[in-house]
């Protein structure tokens, strides 16, 4: 039994180290186009090279990481070019996705709300590690109501794609349009109220809100 | 399994990316089946290299969901489902659209170069080489998404059509419809030539439906 677990959390340091990795990214400690060496990242880490290597590849299949067989890892670079396209392609997919969700039960529901006044918590206290792995996780919750399981998983990985263009924003910790696109109250109402339309419309409402504050981001940094 | 050398990707370039390649192209010829286990021993003989890079190919594989992985017992070609087959169309359908929809239309030259994939591909129907008729056909239809300017989203289909391509063993070697099959893409090229964008995405999609329907029949028959 020892054996086993070991060995299974073995076969995990690389998925763990890679969203170590996603979660600096996300946060800009790692910005876009800077070298990712596997040497200080394996100390950084205190794991060996071969689980960084393998969790950089891992990252590089995701499209955050890129390799230059010469050169080495590095932080993807963002584009607004880049970013437009991920945008299209999210507003085709959860659409398509959240046109299938099924009715969350009583407890679900619940659940969805709790969730939401953590976020709005975490946001107040400045937590902004946290927020992140949970308003992640809120949203991967809603897209589970699909019983597209592929469709969710790459809704999840555009998903991840764009999320990276977050850490060109500030935490929005006060009231700001920002921080009324990142609350979560009115889409748990849709959700409640199994009015599927609002649902979709709140979605692709926001989506398109966060799209147009990165490219403005974006375009202001000439990228 | 074959060793031949393989036509890769331009962007393929590190070792396991190659053996990746590789073992996806065995999966779509159907000489790796489904729920087969991957022993990273044998295909280090397989492939002459050690196995570090056949762990990292097999990982990369793992991230498309072609190749599963259980901690305990190791590698696994992933199953077919008619489930995951309907998904993973669904998603095709909606980008291809958008691809087609932003396809800048071609010049002479680029006209030139489909007409005569197309008649490379004529040529390998007329001899019965199913397999590399199948080759060819993906390489047509990538030329046609390369005509749009939208690199991020030809890259997303890229992905799908890597993981439909293992349904395509499912489909007879000699399929029936060879001579329509190529009228198919005589239509795509008149369409693209003509610049009607109407014809262009009814063409495709009818193209892509046939091979859905060929292949949810084929699973279905199989109970999957």
């Amino acid at each position: 039994m020892q054996q086993i677990l070991e060995r299974t959390l073995a076969a995990n340091i690389p998925e763990r180290i890679a969203e170590q990795i996603r979660d600096l990214v996300a946060r800009g400690r790692l910005p876009p186009g800077v070298r990712l060496g596997q040497a200080e990242l394996a100390v950084q880490f205190g794991a060996s090279r071969m689980p960084v290597r393998e969790a950089l590849k891992l990252l590089c299949a995701e499209g955050i990481v890129v390799h230059d067989p010469n050169r080495g890892f590095f932080a993807a670079h963002l584009s607004s070019e880049e970013a437009r396209q991920l945008f299209k392609l999210r507003h085709l997919v959860e659409d398509a996705l959240l046109a299938g969700i099924r009715r969350p039960a009583a407890a679900e529901l619940e659940r969805f709300a709790q969730r939401a006044d953590e976020l709005e918590e975490l946001l107040n206290g400045g937590e902004r590690a946290g927020w992140w792995v949970r308003h992640r996780e809120f949203h991967q919750s809603i897209f589970d109501l699909s019983p597209e399981k592929l469709i969710v998983r790459e809704a999840m990985r555009l998903w991840t794609l764009t999320d990276r263009y977050r850490s060109l924003l500030p935490l929005p910790q006060r009231s700001s349009a920002e921080r009324t696109l990142v609350r979560k109250h009115e889409l748990v109402e849709a959700l409640a109220a199994t009015d599927r339309r609002k649902v979709l419309h709140v979605r692709a409402e926001r989506r398109r809100q966060f799209e147009r504050l990165v490219l403005d981001v974006l375009a202001s940094r000439n990228l | 399994m074959s060793t031949k050398k393989t036509k890769v990707n331009e962007r393929v370039t590190s070792l396991p990316s190659v053996i990746a390649e590789r073992i996806r192209e065995e999966i779509g010829r159907g000489t790796l089946s489904p729920g087969l286990h991957l022993g990273q021993a044998e295909l280090a003989t397989q492939f002459g290299a050690s196995r570090v890079p056949i762990r990292e190919a097999l990982k990369l594989l793992a991230a498309d969901g072609i190749v599963v992985h259980d901690p305990n017992r190791g590698f696994f070609i992933a199953s077919l489902s008619s489930n995951e087959a309907r998904q993973l169309y669904r998603m095709r359908h909606l980008l291809e659209a958008e691809i087609l929809a932003s396809v800048e239309w071609p010049d002479r030259r680029r006209l030139a170069d489909l007409e005569e994939q197309l008649e490379r591909m004529e040529g390998l129907l007329a001899g019965g080489e199913r397999a590399d008729w199948v080759h060819a056909h993906r390489r047509f239809h990538q030329m046609v998404f390369d005509l749009s300017p939208h690199r991020v989203i030809v890259e997303e289909v890229r992905r799908l059509l890597r993981l439909t391509d293992r349904y395509r063993s499912l489909l007879p070697v000699n399929a029936p419809r060879g001579e329509r099959r190529a009228d198919q893409e005589r239509h795509l090229l008149k369409a693209l030539a003509n610049k009607d964008r109407d014809r262009l995405l009814e063409h495709f999609e009818q193209d892509r439906s046939e091979i859905e329907a060929g292949i949810l029949r084929a699973l279905l028959d199989r109970g999957l």
